[in-house]
């Protein structure tokens, strides 16, 4: 019986069956091989008796139910909402202090261009509004925690807010 | 395997799947790491691994041939990774996998009434024979179909059926001749 035989396959699975119907008789090779079958499930079901279904059974169960990942704690997803709108307020200000500090050196400029006796007549800058110093002091409050890249909730909602209000007043007065 | 509905028919048949498959998976894997707690690992893990694919299995009512599919890829993941793929015989096996006081090696077969030099006969199969043999006691597939689960050619499968079983029953027939003298 070669490999390349188109009865091996039939012979093999004959030898290898379960059960073999009445009457079915086997030529002296195969019948051997259907020996060393039934001798490997003997020693196989020897083997594999003791088993505790419930065992497994339960711990499949738990296993299903740690894997089973938990929903976030609230204060976790209050986090997660703020981060956003904080960075997005930063770069808000950052802007803004950029427009700010572009109009004020463009005016500068002009002072500069301008004859000395009519230089004398500008004597104070445009921008003298005390807001700048907080926007300075907010935008450093920023760079700290930025950098230090923790995050205490209550002051970065604080933060947040102070933020908020500061943009709506340069919104509606200021510019 | 994909028509459940709820947490109720996902239990129901996790228990039937535990219920039908479980002896014929564990002895499979038996057969092939040839250690009880090892053997016990990895079929949680084959039903693990089944129960989070079972959406997308479409194989019903060959539900056995699909968890054994498993539990021979986990088998041989593991073998690779001991790097003893193929073949050892069995000082290399003694060493690289050397039994523990908690473990139960099929020498406790010794102590039953199915023979010890059955156990050694399987032990005398190499790996690949292991396989096929295995494969077709536990999932009672056609050759063709397990070596195209195995992923080898039918002819490679049939040969390595034929001399795993020409080797037991060599087994079989130097230990007739041992209770005769």
């Amino acid at each position: 019986m070669t490999d390349r035989d188109p009865n091996d396959r039939m012979l093999l699975e004959l030898a290898t069956s379960r059960s073999l119907a009445p009457g079915t008789s086997l030529d002296e090779s195969t019948a051997e091989l259907r020996e060393g079958w039934l001798a490997m499930g003997r020693a196989l079901d020897g083997q594999s008796a003791n088993i505790s279904e419930a065992d497994l059974f339960a711990r499949l169960l738990n296993e299903a139910e740690r894997r089973v990942e938990p929903n976030p704690p609230a204060h976790v997803k209050q986090r997660d909402r703020l981060w956003p709108a904080l960075l997005s307020s930063a770069l808000a200000l950052g802007l803004l202090v950029a427009v700010m500090n572009s109009a004020w050196v463009g005016n500068q400029s002009k002072i500069a261009s301008l004859p000395n006796n009519e230089q004398s007549a500008v004597v104070a800058p445009q921008w003298t509004d005390p807001l700048d110093d907080e926007l300075d002091a907010a935008a450093q409050q920023v760079s700290m925690l930025v950098a230090q890249g923790t995050g205490v909730d209550a002051s970065l909602s604080n933060l947040a807010d102070h933020l908020e209000s500061m943009s709506d007043e340069l919104t509606n007065s200021s510019l | 395997m994909g028509d459940t509905s709820g947490p109720q028919d996902d239990s129901a048949l996790l228990s039937r799947w535990v219920r039908e498959h479980s002896r014929a998976v564990r002895g499979f894997l038996l057969g092939l790491v040839r250690r009880h707690d090892v053997a016990d690992d990895l079929l949680q893990e084959v039903f693990q691994r089944a129960w989070q694919a079972r959406a997308g299995y479409q194989e019903r009512g060959r539900e056995r041939s699909y968890l054994l599919k498993i539990a021979d890829r986990l088998a041989c993941d593991r073998s690779r990774r001991l790097g003893v793929e193929v073949t050892v015989d069995e000082s290399a096996w003694e060493l690289l996998e050397p039994s523990g006081e908690s473990q139960q090696p099929l020498d406790v077969l010794a102590d039953r009434d199915t023979s010890r030099e059955l156990a050694a006969g399987l032990d005398r199969l190499t790996p690949p024979q292991r396989r096929v043999l295995l494969m077709r006691y536990y999932s009672d597939l056609e050759f063709a179909d397990i070596a195209s689960q195995m992923e080898i050619p039918l002819n490679t499968a049939l040969s390595h059926a034929r001399r795993g079983l020409m080797a037991l029953k060599k087994v079989l027939t130097e230990s007739l001749a041992e209770k005769t003298t």
